[in-house]
């Protein structure tokens, strides 16, 4: 009996949690590694992922029946490419000292695996209405993993959240979250507490009830 | 029927007609936004020339007022400093001819200049001393070199390196910097961009020096 396809409902809370793209499918981790030293630049990579996510889920799953299945990654690739060039420019023309600051980041979202599994898993095989649920799950779940990251890399190395100072300037911070090596630790750590919390949930619901032997 | 199916265009078609849409979507998006980020990218430049001809230290801690083609920077210590900056005509794709407003003499020439990097397009600003004699600095305004290696090329710690430097012979990098009375060292892992930025800056210095040296003589000394 073939397994039916998941609802939009379900494509929007699976992409939020039980499959979200950093946390439990280790997708898109360049920009989760790149972008987070503050929240003002993870948050700006979230909406131009987001808005190439929905627009190429979109397209993909309008013309989904005219895909041939050797031919439909170039679809994908090319679907894109077009609206991460559209990101991108728009970014400079009207946040000229954000899109010098992200560099070949936004450029580098064509070449984010977490889009083109997205385009391949859900909406190229269902309706626009589930794909565009799915995209929006799914950029919100990216939206939680760079949230998560940036807040405790930008607190720990700047005392700053969203640019607005939260500890007093004589307060040591520690200057290495803000650098490479703290992405590292804080997305290990991250991702350790999310494996954790998700073992013992796991561990918790296969438990036997009490009393009920 | 079935040949043209298994043909090249029956098997493509989908993709010649995306690739014509999406081609004509990002042909509009390029009319419409164009002109918006040139305008984004000359505010740049009139904001970074004068750090250029008057060192980046003069710059730290100062405000930096634009008007027209007067640009005013105050210091935090010292008097203010009004600079006119008028673009020249040029075969380079822009050069800019700056010079102090009160005293009325010329400080320097900044040129942009671009060629291809390691991944794409690295474009740059020069700054010359007034007999074009000398570097007085370099700014990356745009590139999308290797994170973490070829984007070394906009550290303030590489772009030092060629200020001071004098333009009777072409700069040099990395190996064959040993023949050179001013090396310019090679980021590590980067030596593509490292060569491309000292290409740029040749090409550039050159282009400019023929171009002034066709002004008529004592127009340099204008205010």
């Amino acid at each position: 009996m073939p397994v039916p396809e998941p609802t939009p409902l379900e494509r929007f809370l699976n992409g939020i949690l039980p499959e979200n793209p950093v946390y439990r499918q280790l997708l898109g981790l360049c920009p989760t590694l790149a972008v987070t030293a503050a929240m003002k630049p993870a948050m700006t990579m979230v909406g131009a992922t987001a808005f190439v996510l929905i627009c190429a889920n979109l397209i993909t799953s309008l013309i989904r029946h005219l895909l041939k299945p050797h031919l439909r990654i170039l679809v994908f690739t090319l679907t894109i490419a077009t609206f991460v060039t559209i990101a991108d420019r728009t970014l400079a023309a009207f946040a000229y000292p954000m899109s010098k600051l992200l560099g070949p980041y936004v450029p580098l979202i064509i070449v984010n695996c977490m889009i083109i599994s997205r385009c391949e898993v859900c909406s190229s095989k269902q309706s626009p209405k589930t794909a565009l649920a799915d995209a929006v799950g799914v950029s919100l779940g990216f939206l939680l993993a760079l949230a998560s990251v940036a807040t405790v890399r930008e607190i720990l190395g700047n005392g700053s959240w969203f640019g607005i100072q939260l500890v007093p300037e004589s307060f040591p911070t520690l200057i290495l979250m803000i650098l490479p090596p703290g992405a590292f630790l804080a997305l290990g750590s991250l991702l350790g507490l999310a494996t954790w919390l998700g073992h013992r949930r796991k561990a918790r619901a296969s438990e036997p009830h009490a009393g009920s032997a | 029927m079935s040949r043209l199916r298994d043909s090249y265009l029956g098997q493509g078609w989908l993709i010649l007609l995306l690739a014509g849409a999406f081609g004509a979507l990002l042909a509009a998006v390029h009319l419409k936004l164009s002109p918006r980020i040139e305008d984004n990218i000359q505010a740049e430049i009139t904001r970074e020339i004068p750090g250029l001809l008057l060192g980046a230290e003069v710059l730290e801690g100062a405000s930096i007022k634009i008007e027209g083609d007067l640009v005013t920077v105050e210091p935090a210590v010292g008097e203010p400093r009004v600079l006119t900056i008028v673009e020249q005509p040029s075969e380079a794709s822009a050069l800019y001819r700056v010079a102090e407003r009160d005293p009325g003499h010329l400080l320097g020439w900044v040129a942009r200049g671009q060629d291809h990097g390691y991944a794409d397009v690295i474009e740059l600003l020069v700054g010359l001393t007034a007999d074009t004699g000398r570097i007085t600095g370099i700014y990356v305004l745009n590139q999308k070199e290797t994170p973490a290696l070829g984007d070394g090329i906009v550290r303030s710690d590489f772009r030092r390196h060629f200020v001071g430097i004098p333009t009777d012979r072409p700069l040099v990098v990395g190996a064959d910097a040993a023949q050179s009375r001013y090396p310019i060292q090679a980021l590590t892992g980067a030596t593509v961009s490292s060569r491309s930025v000292c290409k740029i800056v040749n090409d550039t210095v050159a282009l400019v020096k023929v171009e002034i040296a066709e002004e008529p003589e004592g127009s340099n000394a204008r205010p």
